[in-house]
C-alpha cells in the first residue's frame, strides 16, 4: 500500500479521540474546544476586519491548551449535541489536529472521521469541502458513531458473527443514547436519548458523601466523588440485598479513600460506602436521585427496540453492545442484560398465555438477550474506527481525492458501505 | 496573514503559535511513560506517521517491559546514512543502535533501568525528547556536517548533497541540496506541493517570507526563484537543473556567525530540517484562514440580500377572527 496509516479523529461533544489507525488506542484525547483572542472571538464579522499583518490567523489554542489562556483567550466549543456548529473553529480545530497532534501529512494519510447519528447531508458535505478542499486528504470516510462502536464489539466473536445489526448503548458524559442499527442503517426514528450519564453519577455520589458528612475537603468533593466512581463503583444485582451484605459486614465492602488537601498537603481519608453501587443505580431506578425522568434503561431499551421493524427485534435484542466511559462499571452489562431478559420473557409469557386463553396455541422460540461488553468499550468509536481503516476493504469504501474533483463535495452524501444510490 | 519572518540560526523561535516543534509529541508521550518508573510501563506496539514520510513503530515487550525499541523509517535513509547519518546515530545513542525491523531503516533499544549517556545527559526526560526528535537528528546529520567543517575553516570537497526530504509530487521536488563552500553553506530546497492552489499560494509565500527575511537582523539571506531559474549554486550540477512545474526553490546562505556554537549550529539544522513542514502548514493554515474570509463574506451578502428585500410600507385592511375591519399602517 502506497498510503500511510490512515488517521482516526473522532470528535465527540465533549472530547476529540485521534490516532493512526492500526493501534487500539487513540494517541490524543483532548478536550473539543477552541479559545480565541477575546476581543475577535465575539463576532466572525469583526474578526475578518480586524487588522491584518500579524499572525492573528494562528492565534488560538485548542484542547487542554485553553485553559493556560483564558486571560487572553475566549473558549468556545465548536461541537453542540454532537452536531458541528462553527466552521471556521472545526477547521482550525482539525488543522491543529492534523499538524500539531498527530504530525501526519494530510496528503498522505486517508482520513476517518466520525458523525452522530442524524447528521445531516449539508453538514456532511461541509466536512468533505474542509477535508479535501484544505487539506488535500487523499481519501476521507464518514462513519457513523454507533456504527463503529458496533463494529468494536466485534473483537469478541468469531467471524461469521460479525454483523451490523444491534442497539448501541453509548454513554459518555453528558447524555445517554440508546441507538438501534440494521445492517448498518440507524434507525433514526428509534433513537432514544437518556439525559442521565456519567456527570450525573458524580453529582449522586458527591450528594451522597456530602449528606454522611464524610471529612472531605470542600474543593476535592467533585473530584472525590468522581474517583470514587472510576476506582470503586460496580453494579449490584439486588439492591436490598446488597444493603443487607454492607451493614451484616461493613469491613468487607467498606473502602477508604485517601486523599490530600490541596495548600496546606495535609492527608484525610474518608469512607467508601452504600455510594459504591448507588451511583450506577441511577441507570437501573433513575427515581431515587431524579425527579424528571424516572424510565429505567433496561425499559428504554426495550422500548427502543418494541418500536422498530418487526424483522429487525430478534438482532438487536441479540446484540446489545455498550460503548461510553459510563458503561464501564462492572457487572453494568450482566444486570442490564438480565433485566431487559426479564421484560421481553415476562411478555412473551404473558402472550402465550393470552393466546392459550382464547385456544389458541403458540410455539414462539424464546428471544435471546445478550449484551456484550468488551475491553474497548471505553474508546469503543475510536477503536471501531481504528479496526476499520486498517482493513483493505476501508480504501475500497472511502470517497477518494479524483471523486471529489470530478463531483464535488455531494459525494460525501453517498456511503459506499450500503449500495443506495446516491 | 501568517507571511512573518521565521528566524534563522541565531534567532530563537518567537511566537509559539507559528512553529511546530520538531519532536513527536505522540511518542514523547509514550517514551516518557515507558522511560519513566516502572510501575507505569505498560508493553505496547505503536506504529505512527510524522511528516516527511517518516514512520515510527514503538515496540515494548510484555515480558520484558525496560526495553524500549524505537523503529523508525526515513524518507532518503541511504542519503542521510552517507552523509553522517550513521555516524550522528551512533554518537547520540552508544550501545543502543539495533537492527531494524523489515521496512524501517533506524533501531535504538534502550533499557529504561539503564538509561544509557550521551550529548544530551543523562537523565529519562532528556533520552525520551532525543528519541521522539530522532528525525530532527537524522535528517540534520548532512547539515550539521556541513556546519562543523564551516566553523572549523576546514576546506570542504567541492561538490552537493542532496537529501530527498518529501516524497516528490508528480512534478517532482521535496529535495534540500547542501552546498559547501569554504565561506558559507547554501542550502536550497526544491519545493513544491501537488495541488495547484497550493503551489500558487506557496510561489507567494515564499516571495512574501523572503521580503520579510530581510527586515529580519542577523537572520542568514534567502532566496526565491522560481522552478525554471534554479539558484546559481545548485545549476551546474546534473538532477539539479531547472523544473518549470515545481512551485520554485528557496535558498537560504548560512555564514560562519549561524554557526559558530554547538546550540546555534544544532537549532540552525533543526530549522532548515523542518523548513518544508514548516511551509506546509502555513500554506494550509493560510487556506483555512482563505475559507474563513470566504464564509463571512457569503454572510455578510446574504444579510445585503435579507437588507434589500422590499417590505410594503402603504397601509393594509385586515380583519380580525370576529370579522371587525381595521388598517394597519
Amino acid at each position: 500500500m502506497d498510503y500511510k496509516p490512515p488517521a482516526v479523529i473522532d470528535n465527540g461533544t465533549g472530547y476529540t479521540k485521534m490516532g493512526f489507525a492500526g493501534n487500539v488506542e487513540p494517541q490524543y484525547i483532548i478536550p473539543t474546544t477552541i479559545s480565541l483572542p477575546s476581543s475577535s472571538g465575539k463576532a466572525t464579522s469583526s474578526f475578518v476586519d480586524s487588522k491584518r499583518g500579524g499572525v492573528e490567523d494562528l492565534d488560538f489554542h485548542i484542547g487542554a491548551d485553553c485553559a493556560k489562556h483564558t486571560s487572553t483567550h475566549s473558549i468556545n466549543y465548536p461541537i453542540r449535541h454532537g452536531l458541528i456548529e462553527n466552521w471556521d473553529n472545526m477547521e482550525r480545530l482539525w488543522q491543529r489536529c492534523i499538524f500539531d497532534s498527530l504530525r501526519c501529512e494530510p496528503e498522505e494519510h486517508y482520513m476517518l472521521l466520525t458523525e452522530p447519528p442524524l447528521n445531516t447531508p449539508e453538514n456532511r458535505e461541509y466536512t468533505a469541502e474542509i477535508m479535501f478542499e484544505t487539506f488535500n486528504v487523499p481519501g476521507l470516510y464518514i462513519a457513523v458513531q454507533a456504527v463503529l462502536a458496533l463494529a468494536a464489539s466485534w473483537t469478541k466473536k468469531s467471524v461469521e458473527e460479525r454483523t451490523l445489526t444491534g442497539t448501541v448503548i453509548d454513554s459518555g458524559d453528558g447524555v445517554t443514547h440508546v441507538i438501534p442499527v440494521a445492517d448498518g442503517y440507524v434507525i433514526g426514528s428509534c433513537i432514544k436519548h437518556i439525559p442521565l450519564a456519567g456527570r450525573d453519577i458524580t453529582n449522586a455520589i458527591q450528594k451522597i458523601q456530602r449528606e454522611r458528612k464524610e471529612p472531605i475537603p470542600a474543593e476535592d468533593s467533585l473530584e472525590t466523588a468522581r474517583k470514587t466512581k472510576e476506582m470503586h463503583s460496580y453494579v449490584c444485582p439486588d439492591l436490598v440485598k446488597e444493603f443487607a451484605k454492607y451493614d451484616s459486614n461493613p469491613g468487607k465492602y467498606i473502602r477508604q479513600y485517601e486523599g490530600i488537601k490541596k495548600g496546606t498537603g495535609r492527608k484525610w481519608t474518608c469512607d467508601v460506602g452504600y455510594e459504591r453501587f448507588l451511583g450506577p443505580e441511577i441507570f437501573f431506578n433513575p427515581e431515587i436521585f431524579s425527579s424528571d425522568f424516572t424510565i429505567p434503561l433496561p425499559q428504554v431499551v426495550d422500548d427502543a427496540i418494541l418500536k422498530c421493524p418487526i424483522d429487525t427485534r430478534r438482532g438487536l435484542y441479540n446484540n446489545i453492545v455498550l460503548s461510553g466511559g459510563s458503561t464501564m462499571f462492572k457487572d453494568f452489562g450482566r444486570r442490564l442484560n438480565r433485566d431487559i431478559k426479564k421484560r421481553v420473557d415476562a411478555r412473551m409469557d404473558a402472550n402465550i398465555a393470552r393466546l392459550g386463553a382464547i385456544g389458541k396455541t403458540a410455539n414462539a422460540q424464546p428471544i435471546d438477550v445478550n449484551v456484550i461488553s468488551h475491553h474497548m468499550q471505553r474508546y469503543a468509536v475510536w477503536f471501531g474506527g481504528s479496526m476499520l481503516a486498517s482493513t483493505p476493504e476501508f480504501y475500497r469504501v472511502c470517497h477518494t481525492k479524483a471523486q471529489y474533483d470530478e463531483e464535488g463535495p455531494r459525494i460525501a452524501r453517498h456511503n459506499a458501505v450500503f449500495t443506495a444510490q446516491m | 496573514m501568517a507571511w512573518a519572518a521565521k528566524q534563522q540560526g541565531g534567532g530563537s523561535a518567537a511566537n509559539g503559535l507559528m512553529h511546530l516543534e520538531s519532536e513527536n509529541k505522540i511518542l514523547m508521550e509514550a517514551l516518557t511513560a515507558r522511560l519513566g518508573p516502572s510501575q507505569k510501563r505498560e508493553p505496547c506496539e505503536l506504529k505512527i506517521a510524522d511528516f516527511d514520510d517518516v514512520l515510527y513503530k514503538l515496540f515494548v515487550p510484555p515480558e520484558t517491559p525496560n526495553l524500549v525499541t524505537l523503529h523508525c523509517a526515513i524518507k532518503d535513509w541511504k542519503g542521510v546514512k552517507d552523509n553522517g547519518g550513521q555516524d550522528r546515530l551512533e554518537e547520540t545513542f552508544p550501545g543502543c543502535v539495533c537492527t531494524a525491523e523489515e521496512g524501517f531503516d533506524v533501531a535504538i533499544r534502550v533499557d529504561a533501568d539503564n538509561i544509557p549517556k550521551g550529548p544530551w545527559g543523562s537523565t529519562r526526560e532528556a533520552c525520551a525528547k532525543q528519541m521522539a526528535d530522532i528525525k530532527t537528528l537524522l535528517v540534520g546529520a548532512p547539515l550539521v556536517k556541513a556546519f562543523k567543517l564551516l566553523e572549523s575553516g576546514g576546506s570542504p570537497q567541492s561538490g552537493i548533497t542532496t537529501i530527498q526530504m518529501r516524497k516528490p509530487t508528480p512534478d517532482g521536488g521535496g529535495e534540500m541540496h547542501i552546498v559547501a563552500k569554504a565561506d558559507r553553506v547554501t542550502v536550497v530546497f526544491a519545493v513544491d506541493f501537488a495541488d495547484e492552489t497550493d503551489k500558487a499560494i506557496t510561489r507567494i509565500f515564499l516571495q512574501e517570507f523572503v521580503e520579510a527575511q530581510r527586515s529580519v537582523n542577523n537572520c542568514p539571506p534567502a532566496n526565491f526563484s522560481r522552478g525554471s531559474e534554479p539558484p546559481m549554486e545548485i545549476q551546474s550540477f546534473p538532477n539539479a537543473d531547472g523544473n518549470p512545474d515545481i512551485a520554485g526553490f528557496i535558498s537560504f546562505t548560512i555564514f560562519k556567525s549561524h554557526v559558530d556554537s554547538k546550540p546555534k549550529m544544532l537549532q540552525s539544522a533543526k530549522q532548515l530540517v523542518n523548513f518544508l513542514t514548516y511551509l506546509q502548514y502555513h500554506v494550509k493554515a493560510t487556506k483555512t484562514y482563505m475559507h474563513m474570509r470566504m464564509r463571512s463574506k457569503v454572510n455578510s451578502l446574504l444579510q445585503v440580500l435579507t437588507r434589500a428585500q422590499q417590505t410594503s410600507t402603504e397601509a393594509k385592511e385586515k380583519k380580525t377572527f370576529t370579522g371587525k375591519t381595521f388598517t394597519r399602517k
